[in-house]
């Protein structure tokens, strides 16, 4: 079992909202060579739950456990297993993705031949060669969505996470993001990701949890939410638990 | 702390700097534009006018018949007199007809060749609205002067009286001597102003930049995700502040470097070989390349600071507010050599930011002493360490990446009114500084009573009763306190440790600081300790205060910092306002100490009733020794008073302490 | 009509959008009110302290001095009447110059050769001018302000001895003292209010025109440089507003806020020296910090209309200089090139020498600061003061039109590439 999540829950604060729980109780499992898809529409607590489980956020209570590790207790030690994607790329701009890729990957102390080729292959596979050494501010977001998600995964951590890795990516990138996700599952790692696409979360993961207003509202395999709701789409599951 | 991080944080933030020519190139710019346009421009503009206002003539008008003063008229070449006829001088000046006009008064040949009978005034007319008419006053009032000065000594050796005039002494200024060289004292001044300006400059937009700009654009995130610690993150950030502010100096110095040697060019060789030159830039470069080195550690310890301030910004704009006190630092350096006597020493090496600005001011003007300087730049180093250390946690706070706060309903659970008590803090300083020197300077002992009711008093209750509607009672803390009578009568012993605290203070300040003695006597006068009776000076000055300020501090402020503080932190930082509120440094350190003692009696034992007793108890005894003893502290009786004191006020702290296990 | 009012609406709308953006923060009001008004009070406290103990300690103290060759003339003619007073004592010093240094010693006094060329003294038709010899009397002393004043309370003594030992001789021989008085002079300003060439009240607006560039540079660097960063200027591309007027709206937020920064830091100086000059009580010298509000009535509108001028020519300048860079932080650096102008260029028109001319009336910014002091110091509007505001109001409008250029036509022109 590589993640496991339990009783996470993250408060928010809003002056026109009140107090609100952005994650509320969630909890889920992520195993090795596994896809797990967070699915629920905007403002559903994803990318909240996303960031406290990469130590960005501090959680109001739950557990995470990486490995063995408590990811809250040891942040540190957690974050060199983990590779996290944030929903906006930050990039910087007026430096190549060849030079972003090796600060990171040196800040996260790999050594310069690792490094290199481990640019190599990130760019053949994520198919972005040829602006290697291009400057950032003139990409395309295709492009630029790329790099991002080599940043994050430049020093092959166990667990990657990846919050809606297809923003402002069209057919073919998607594509070739989803065959990129495939081949990292096939290598042994633990992915999770999150989507308010359901025709993604169909394709790719193995495993999705449904979550709304902070919520958990089921976690299982397709066939397994199927069984669960009676429905055969997606978005008729999706719909029929929120209804619920 | 590893050094491999910071290493590549600072590269990396570097070449990204570098690479953006629009913000580099007027940055260049004005760091090369600036030595042309203060060394050789502006002097030049300067010396024109200087030259065309000697050479102005002034139309004047003389008013009232004296031969005497005719006859002299012809001698004056600045002058050209003007005869307006019948008409009033004030018509004559307002019109503009003439600049000014000096008006005789009619028995002044006589009175004056009389040679002893006073002479009546004369009178300088002249026009406020035009500075022409205002220059003319003042040519036409040194003129007359210097006649004066020749009808007076006729007077005098018609008298028979040999005393000779003493000549007037002219000023002299020179520099010390320096194996570096030393620089002229104009470019002694525009350096000091420039150099800070430039090094403010090169970090200020920068600072803000690295950290505010960074959490704006949502690049901060996966930085924090690295393995890299924050510090090593902050560390480097720190490096490529420093470094695009030390190249802007410089360049900087060396555009002055330059403008030295075209000054003959543009002044022309003889005026430049004058001494009195005022203008004359003159900067060896042994001391330019000192002065280089110099400003390193000023450099660095703005970066830091400059960091401190945008860490705590969320947005560009709030750090650009938070800001302007740091640029009206730029200032400083102005004052320090205008000021002139500040060198560097113990006291000054100690404060981060002043020693680096008087060490490169000294090394400028030849006064170098490389012990302080050495210990100065440790110093500088140390500071930047701290703050290092102490705001790089600020880099991950969540409510400043991404807004996350907690409700006030939260907060005030945790007993964290913070914001609320800063606004207080920040509400009452004003009213300090406004309202109580005004009612002090104006009422006198009325007006103290006045600000202890009004500006101390009132707050601190709306604050607690109607802004975050909370009991009194159980704020301010009136119950019984822990160790009862024996704590009460504790109190009383330890007056005296307090009394002979503070005098020695006084006693200390006035041997190190001159002046200190003027600064009492005035403010006795002020609160009329020796004239107004006792009574009346015991309860507004010793009792008044005891009770408001305690309320105040020990009541409402400590009580609403977050519960989660040790006891020492909360003993400092109330023991701090409460020095810096009587608004003086040369009293600070002893009413902070003061304060200190206060709030560890009351976290002690629970009450505010003996920390206002002990407060009102020492001010009352303070009162009466001003009034009845004199401040001879060279006497023997003295060493037995304070021995004495000390001895009774430490077995009451003893006693406190016990009581209140 | 309808047209103007629609204009008159849409221009509202925008206005009070962007005072809103700026104000997002409830932060803003605490940087933009309580810092400046918290800010001076704070540097001043302990200044007035300083101020007043150095004041006291330098008029107590007895001054060592030391000379060079005390056997010229001049300089033993100073020793005989500063050893009548207490205030002055002569040391001998093996090291004068070390001694000088080191704060053993006030100055150092010595009797030079001099030869002046008086200009004047050039005669009409080309002779040589004459050359004055004469030997003088130096006070050395270290550069500094205070040992400035130590000369002036140098000769202010011998001055001082001066008079006494006349007075006494003058008594000895049977005469009246008076009669040594024969240099009253009063001097009389026909217009009483204004007496001072030099105001304090004058420099601070000047200061506080340099605040109201510095409130207006973060608002300018807002309303155009921060909308490219973050791509909102496409929306306003399809609105159906003359964008002329979207400028206008934009400048008039800018020079809001800039005007708000300004006269806080201006009520708050003023408020702080007339404070620290009560505070001070009579200590000397503290008179130069009383600042002096004579205005009449009429006078009033007139400043403030000169000063409202100024302060939109600073908002548009800066609004045009920040329209030209893409990113924020370029437009921060390009910024700083005109605040320093609007630093220096005050410093121009407060020279005495410089006056409201034919001449001087065309150079842009200078002829409104000029018209700013010569309001400020009763004179009557004239022709003069008008072509320099409708000038001003020119160079404002020509700054809009090429910031519309720059914001939406290049915009456009990126778009397309």
């Amino acid at each position: 079992m590589a993640l496991v999540v339990e009783a996470l829950s993250k408060r928010f604060y809003e002056k026109s909202r009140g107090e609100f729980m952005a994650s509320d109780n969630v909890s889920f499992d992520v195993r090795d060579g596994e896809i797990f898809g967070l699915l629920g529409p905007n403002g559903a607590g994803k990318t909240t739950t996303l960031r406290v489980i990469a130590t960005i956020l501090l959680p109001t209570s739950g557990k995470a456990i990486l490995d063995g590790i408590d990811v809250f207790a040891q942040p540190d030690k957690a974050r060199i297993m983990m590779g996290f994607l944030s929903s906006t790329t930050g990039l910087y701009e007026r430096l190549t993705p060849r030079e972003i890729l090796q600060y990171f990957g040196r800040l996260c102390g790999m050594g310069s031949a690792d490094l290199e080729q481990r640019i190599k292959i990130l760019a053949a596979t994520l198919d972005f060669e040829k602006y290697l050494n291009a400057r950032c501010a003139g990409l395309s977001q295709g492009t630029k969505q790329k790099v991002s998600i080599a940043r994050a995964i430049v020093h092959n951590p166990k667990l990657m996470i990846l919050d809606e890795p297809s923003t402002g990516l069209d057919v073919l990138a998607t594509q070739s993001m989803h065959d990129f996700i495939k081949d990292a599952r096939k290598e042994g790692k633990a992915i999770l990701l999150s989507t308010h696409s359901m025709d993604e979360a169909e394709k790719l993961c193995d495993r999705i949890g449904i979550i709304n207003d902070g919520k958990i509202l089921a976690i299982g395999s397709l066939e397994e939410l199927r069984q669960k709701t009676g429905k055969t789409k997606l978005e008729e599951i999706f719909v029929s638990l929120v209804r619920a | 702390m590893r050094l491999e991080p910071v290493k590549l944080v600072f590269f990396k933030e570097f070449v990204e700097a570098v690479r953006d020519y629009r913000t580099v190139i007027p940055m260049v710019f004005m760091s090369l534009a600036l030595g042309p346009l203060l060394v050789l421009i502006l002097p030049k503009i300067a010396l024109i006018q200087g030259k065309a206002i000697i050479m102005d003539t002034y139309r004047v008008a003389q008013v009232g018949d004296s031969q005497l003063v005719a006859a002299e008229v012809k001698n004056a070449p600045d002058f050209k007199f003007v005869d307006i006829g019948s008409m009033s001088p004030q018509l004559a000046v307002d019109k503009g007809l003439v600049d000014a006009a000096i008006v005789i008064p009619s028995n002044f040949d006589q009175s004056l060749e009389s040679n002893f009978k006073k002479v009546d005034k004369v009178d300088i007319v002249y026009n406020g609205t035009r500075s022409k008419s205002g220059m003319a006053r003042l040519r036409l009032s040194m003129w007359w002067d210097g006649l004066n000065q020749r009808f007076l000594q006729r007077r005098i050796k018609h008298a028979g009286i040999n005393i000779e005039q003493p000549p007037n002494v002219a000023m002299k200024e020179i520099s010390p001597e320096s194996p570096f060289g030393v620089t002229t004292p104009f470019m002694q001044l525009m350096l000091a102003a420039i150099l800070m300006m430039m090094a403010l400059m090169g970090v200020v937009y920068p600072a803000l930049d690295a950290i505010t700009g960074e959490r704006e654009r949502q690049t901060l995130e996966p930085l924090l995700m690295t393995h890299a610690e924050r510090s090593e993150l902050f560390a480097g950030k720190l490096l490529t502040v420093a470094s695009t502010s030390y190249i802007s100096v410089l360049l900087t110095l060396l555009s002055f470097f330059v403008c030295q040697f075209l000054q003959p060019w543009i002044y022309g060789q003889h005026t430049f070989l004058q001494d009195s030159f005022p203008f004359k830039a003159v900067f060896p470069w042994p001391c330019f390349l000192f002065t280089g080195l110099a400003m390193l550690p000023l450099c660095v310890t703005l970066a830091a600071s400059a960091l401190m301030f945008s860490s705590y910004a969320k947005t560009i704009q709030q750090g650009q507010g938070y800001f302007l006190p740091l640029m009206l630092l730029g200032l400083v350096p102005l004052l320090v050599v205008l000021l002139g006597n500040v060198h560097l020493n113990a006291s000054v090496c100690a404060v981060p930011f002043l020693n680096c600005i008087v060490a490169f001011n000294d090394v400028l003007s030849g006064y170098i002493d490389f012990f302080w300087l050495i210990v100065s730049t440790l110093i500088s180093v140390a500071f930047c360490f701290l703050a290092i250390l102490l705001v790089s946690p600020q880099l991950a706070r969540e409510d400043l990446l991404f807004g996350v706060t907690d409700s006030p309903a939260r907060r005030f659970a945790a007993n964290d009114y913070r914001r609320e008590l800063l606004f207080l803090c920040a509400l009452i300083f004003l009213l300090m500084f406004y309202g109580s020197q005004v009612l002090v300077l104006n009422y006198h002992l009325w007006g103290v009573a006045l600000t202890q009711i009004l500006i101390v008093l009132m707050p601190a209750l709306i604050f607690v009763r109607y802004w975050l509607r909370l009991p009194l009672t159980t704020v301010i803390k009136v119950s019984a306190p822990r160790g009862g009578l024996a704590t009460f009568f504790s109190m009383i012993l330890m007056v005296p440790l307090t009394i002979t605290t503070a005098s020695a203070c006084v006693y200390l300040q006035s041997q190190l600081l001159p002046g200190t003695d003027a600064l009492n006597e005035v403010m006795a006068k002020t609160l009329g300790i020796g004239s107004e009776p006792l009574m009346l000076l015991i309860f507004v000055v010793g009792i008044l205060p005891g009770i408001c300020e305690e309320i105040l501090f020990r009541g409402v402020v400590l009580s609403f910092l977050p519960s989660k503080y040790s006891q020492t932190r909360l003993v400092i930082i109330v023991g701090t306002l409460f020095g810096a509120f009587h608004m003086s440094i040369l009293r600070f350190l002893p009413t902070a100490a003061m304060g200190a003692l206060l709030t560890f009696v009351r976290l002690r034992c629970g009450s505010i009733w003996p920390a206002m007793i002990l407060h009102c108890l020492h001010n009352s005894f303070s009162v009466v020794l001003t009034r009845y003893m004199s401040s001879d502290f060279s006497s023997g009786g003295a060493v037995y008073f304070f021995a004495g004191g000390l001895a009774i006020g430490l077995l009451g702290l003893c006693l406190f302490i016990r009581a209140t296990r | 009509m309808n047209n103007i009012k629609k204009a008159l609406s849409i221009f509202v709308v925008i206005f009070l959008k962007e005072l809103k953006h700026a104000f997002r923060d409830k932060d803003v009001l605490i940087y933009t009110v309580v810092v400046p008004a918290v800010l001076y009070p704070l540097l001043l406290v302990g200044g007035i302290e300083i101020f007043v103990m150095k004041q006291a300690s330098g008029s107590r103290d007895v001054v060592n001095y030391a000379v060079i060759d005390g056997e010229k003339p001049k300089i033993r003619a100073l020793n005989q009447l500063l050893a009548r007073g207490k205030h002055y004592k002569l040391v001998e010093s093996k090291d004068r110059l070390k001694d000088l240094f080191n704060g053993r010693i006030g100055f150092i006094l010595d009797e030079v050769d001099v030869s002046a060329k008086n200009p004047r003294s050039q005669k009409p038709n080309g002779q040589k001018p004459t050359i004055e010899c004469s030997t003088k009397v130096e006070a050395i002393v270290p550069s500094s302000f205070f040992d400035i004043n130590k000369v002036d309370a140098l000769n202010n003594e011998l001055k001082t001895t001066y008079k006494v030992l006349l007075g006494d001789a003058f008594k000895k021989k049977g005469l009246d003292p008076l009669a040594l008085e024969i240099n009253k002079v009063e001097q009389k300003n026909v217009n009483p209010q204004k007496k001072e060439l030099f105001s304090l009240t004058m420099a601070l607006l000047f200061f506080s025109l340099f605040n109201v560039a510095l409130g207006g540079a973060y608002p300018a660097i807002a309303a155009t440089s921060e909308e490219f960063e973050h791509q909102t200027i496409e929306t306003s591309l399809i609105l159906p507003v003359n964008r002329w007027l979207f400028m206008l709206a934009k400048l008039c937020a800018v020079l809001c806020l800039a005007l708000m920064a300004g006269s806080i830091n201006l009520v708050s100086m003023y408020g702080d020296s007339s404070l620290a000059v009560m505070g001070a009580g009579a200590a000397p010298g503290v008179e130069v910090f009383r600042p002096n509000l004579s205005l009449t009535l009429a006078q009033a509108p007139l400043v403030l209309i000169a000063y409202f001028i100024i302060a939109l020519l600073y908002s548009a300048i800066m609004l045009v200089t920040a329209s030209f860079c893409r990113t924020v932080r370029a437009s921060q650096q390009w910024v700083s090139l005109p605040m320093t102008v609007f630093m220096l260029v005050p410093f121009l028109a407060i020279i005495p020498q410089i006056d409201l001319s034919p001449v001087t009336d065309f150079i842009p910014l200078l002829n409104n600061l000029l018209v700013l002091r010569s309001l400020f110091n009763g004179e009557s509007p004239n022709w003069m003061h008008l072509v320099a505001s409708l000038q001003a109001l020119l160079l404002v409008a020509i700054a809009m039109k090429v910031t519309a250029v720059m914001v939406f036509e290049r915009f456009e022109n990126k778009w397309r590439w």
